[in-house]
């Protein structure tokens, strides 16, 4: 449902991770980015797994509408297995066909880079299920908000994307009944070469064009009229509150974390002890 | 009627104002061969607190440049325009006009900022700089001053034309204002959104004591209007009581408007020996007079 | 016959948490030379009806048969059935884009791959039918048009197909009185000239009681009412349940009625009941002075 888009992927519930402040979220998914990428082993995968699970169970959102998020990704993660199976060579050669060779080493490297972004993408759609967009335009607003310091545009940036998310369906409306009128008057949007088609598409183009442009004419108009007048001065009726459970979310993750990070520094220590954590 | 409005506060003066769009040299050419101007020309009138007001007129009767011109949106090219005292056209006063008069317009779909309700009704106080606390409590006021407080934290994106209206008049309200002016904020509206509009704002006018100015050219809108005064070629042409305005038929058909059906029937039936108030509105009442007369 | 509508249904997102029965068993016939009124509230399924009728939604279920032509058959013929069927959007300016007056009305005789002297001759044919000067506005570009204009430019780029079926969804929204009634009286020369049969959607019933001689009534995906609005009108009590208007003199007239004072069912303009009106009082001036 594209309509919808003020909701984005959100899925509506009231869980632990629902409630807790945007922009915690977003600088907890930025730490967890980050994070993973320090992760070398594949216990250390499986310890994030198991985080991953939890926060999935903490924030009531059905695993398959996380587990539906990988699929924008598909194409990339198939394309860098095949790419890492057959350009990275080490270790024993398991196949050999041609020019092509498997290799043990490039069999465990593709196999961590699937991992890792499987990890990656489904902890950065927990972000999204559980936060609205608009949500996160606030929490990012005020995150940047330090850039105001070197003049960056903070404000004017958050009001762009917050107007943005408000017009996407009056405008996708828009072009479903600019299409159907011209269709009625019998244009063919179907056959044609390419280039053919790419002309049909001018009489929604410049339609949608020109009222874009009337609808960004009102609305500043009706902007203006409600004393608009820039950052300065303004105050802002939703106050983003860190509480209990984004201090909990955060300690979560970061012992997870922290844990996992510390085995690469103690590995010289504990590996002639448990080989298995390393692998 | 007229001596009660006489005295009450004037809180919007308009004297001599006159503006005109120009977009070409050749536009120009035709407006002095031409008699009707684009805008509105030495036009004066006063606007009084408290009193429901419609302004009459088609499309292109300059009607909506003189909305426009009561909160600075335009500036008169010559004459003023002064709104509790603050002058329009003076760059450090506008913002005390546009606190004071708020406007809601045509196109229910492009006056809304935000994809939350309440987020778009605070759009007003967050840029007046009103405290937090204070704007939450305005926001929860105007919502349910429109009746709309159910959909505070919904999109507007499946509201009907006169729900989105609504929600536009309380952003409106959330400023505090002493006028509303509602420019052509029915027409694209269909009759039940349009009843919806016109209720929330005679209520406004009634229980808040809001000035209320619409602009319309439906002329069955503005039966309930204390003053009607209709424009036409950027002029004023007519001005007083519904019933003062629809006695000049001939007049209102001139200024390309139309009688209500009702005052249109009286106005025949009377004139042909019917014993039936021509200034009458009521259909009822209309009726009974029909019966007793025939 | 001209439409013929038997048992149609239409479900918006069938099988998903945002199934809407958008129509129920609809059936309805609409002859050559009728002007049908469509009216019922938002929602009430009469814009999925109409857009079914040029084929621009799909059917699902149901017989739809538009002047010989068969949408129930697996290969439909889109072309002779959108130059059968004119349809004309809400606020159609709003669908201009071309460069000249004269191409934008062309777009649809061009697309039905017509030859240039025939679209010539439609174009200019259109331009005029809808009262605007051929010479004067031909090579403009519709966006220096006013309002007014640019719908009937819209208008003529329909027009232009010459559609025997026009279909106009709300055609005085935000106008004027001055230009409603002009629209109007386009709408009416169109339908002594070049199409015979008018569909119009419409949310003013004292214009729907004014023009329209046939009246479907939308509520709740089905037609409730097909009727001439002289006899629909009389029902009321049923129509202010659906959330409907009833136009201004058809009140009156059953006020009237229910007092016992006879008056004919056509009395929906201010012209006919006032004529009536003065007639009856006459007449029983007369009666008084015999007896």
């Amino acid at each position: 449902m594209f309509r919808d888009v003020a909701f984005g992927q959100y899925y509506p519930a009231k869980s632990f991770i629902h409630k807790m402040d945007a922009r915690i979220k977003i600088v907890l998914s930025l730490l967890y980015m980050v994070g993973i990428f320090f992760i070398q082993s594949f216990f250390g995968f499986g310890v994030i797994f198991v985080f991953l699970a939890l926060m999935i169970i903490a924030s009531r959102v059905p695993f398959k509408s996380v587990v539906k998020s990988i699929k924008p990704i598909l194409i990339l993660l198939v394309f860098t297995t095949i790419l890492n199976l057959f350009f990275v060579s080490s270790g024993d050669v398991l196949v050999e066909w041609w020019i092509f060779r498997i290799t043990y080493g490039g069999l465990i490297f593709a196999g961590k880079m699937i991992l890792r972004l499987l990890l990656l993408v489904m902890g950065a759609s927990i972000l999204t299920l559980t936060t609205t967009p608009v949500d996160l335009t606030h929490a990012i607003e005020k995150l940047l908000k330090p850039l105001n310091v070197i003049h960056f545009p903070v404000h004017e940036l958050a009001l762009i994307m917050s107007i943005t998310l408000r017009f996407i369906p009056s405008l996708m409306d828009e072009t479903d009944r600019i299409i159907r009128a011209q269709k009625a008057r019998g244009a063919d949007f179907e056959s044609g070469n390419i280039f053919k088609r790419a002309k049909a598409f001018i009489p929604i183009l410049i339609p949608l064009l020109i009222g874009a442009f009337k609808r960004a004419d009102e609305l500043a108009i009706a902007m203006d009229s409600r004393c608009y007048k820039g950052a300065k001065g303004r105050t802002k009726m939703k106050i983003l509150k860190a509480g209990w459970r984004d201090f909990v979310g955060s300690l979560v993750l970061l012992i997870f974390f922290g844990g996992v990070i510390a085995l690469n520094f103690l590995q010289p220590q504990l590996e002639p002890a448990l080989p298995w954590m390393f692998l | 009627m007229y001596l009660v409005l006489e005295n009450k506060k004037e809180i919007i003066s308009v004297q001599n104002a006159t503006y005109i769009y120009r977009t070409s040299a050749e536009d120009e050419a035709k407006e002095t061969a031409a008699k009707a101007v684009n805008g509105v020309q030495d036009v004066s009138l006063s606007v009084y607190e408290g009193e429901f007001l419609a302004l009459v007129g088609h499309n292109g009767s300059g009607k909506s440049t003189l909305a426009k011109l009561f909160n600075g949106l335009l500036l008169p090219q010559s004459g003023r325009v002064t709104v509790f005292g603050y002058d329009t056209k003076k760059s450090d006063e506008v913002f005390e006009v546009r606190r004071r008069v708020g406007m809601v317009f045509q196109n229910p779909d492009n006056q809304m900022v935000a994809s939350i309700v309440e987020d778009d009704v605070a759009f007003g106080p967050e840029n007046i700089g009103v405290p937090q606390p204070e704007i939450v409590e305005r926001v929860k006021w105007a919502l349910s001053a429109v009746k709309m407080s159910d959909y505070a934290d919904k999109t507007p994106t499946r509201m009907s034309g006169g729900q989105k209206q609504r929600v536009a008049i309380a952003g409106v309200l959330a400023l505090k204002p002493s006028v509303i002016v509602l420019d052509e904020s029915t027409a694209m509206l269909d009759p039940q959104g349009r009843k919806e509009v016109l209720d929330t704002v005679k209520r406004l006018n009634k229980e808040e004591n809001i000035t209320i100015i619409l602009i319309t050219h439906f002329m069955d809108e503005v039966l309930d209007a204390d003053r009607v005064i209709a424009l036409d070629g950027g002029k004023i042409v007519m001005e007083g009581t519904p019933v003062e305005i629809f006695r000049q038929e001939d007049k209102i058909k001139e200024t390309g408007l139309e009688l209500p059906i009702i005052c249109d029937l009286a106005h025949k039936l009377a004139d042909n020996g019917f014993d039936v108030d021509a200034d009458n509105f009521d259909l009822e009442k209309l009726g009974e007079e029909i019966c007793q007369s025939l | 016959m001209s439409i013929v509508v038997k048992n149609l249904n239409f479900v918006y997102n069938p099988k998903s948490p945002f199934e809407k029965h958008a129509l129920v068993d609809v059936n309805l016939t609409v002859d050559d030379g009728d002007f049908l009124a469509v009216i019922g509230h938002t929602g009430s399924g009469k814009s999925t009806f109409i857009q079914h009728l040029n084929g621009l939604i799909k059917l699902q279920d149901g017989v739809i048969n538009v002047d010989g032509i068969d949408l129930s058959l697996k290969k439909v013929d889109f072309k002779k059935l959108r130059g059968t069927v004119g349809m004309v959007f809400q606020y159609p300016e709003y669908q201009l884009f071309a460069d000249t007056v004269y191409n934008d009305v062309a777009f649809g005789p061009k697309n039905l791959k017509l030859s240039k002297e025939e679209i010539d001759e439609r174009v200019k044919e259109a331009i005029s039918l809808v009262g605007l000067n051929f010479d004067y506005v031909s090579q403009k570009s519709p966006f220096e048009l006013s309002g007014g204009e640019k719908r009937r430019v819209a208008i003529a780029g329909v027009i232009a197909m010459r559609p025997k079926i026009l279909i106009l969804d709300e055609p005085t929204a935000g106008l004027d009185p001055q230009g409603k009634k002009e629209i109007l009286g386009l709408v009416t020369k169109l339908r002594q000239t070049t199409s015979p049969t008018i569909i119009m959607i419409n949310h003013d019933m004292n214009e729907v009681a004014r023009y329209a001689t046939k009246v479907a009534v939308f509520d709740m995906g089905s037609v409730v009412f097909a009727e001439p609005p002289q006899q629909l009108f009389k029902k009321q009590e049923q129509l202010v349940k659906m959330g409907l208007d009833i136009p201004t003199l058809a009140k009156l007239r059953n006020m009237l009625v229910s007092k016992g004072i006879n008056l004919p069912d056509d009395c929906l303009t201010v012209e006919r009941m006032a004529e009536e009106l003065i007639k009856l009082k006459k007449r029983r001036q007369d009666e008084c002075s015999e007896t």
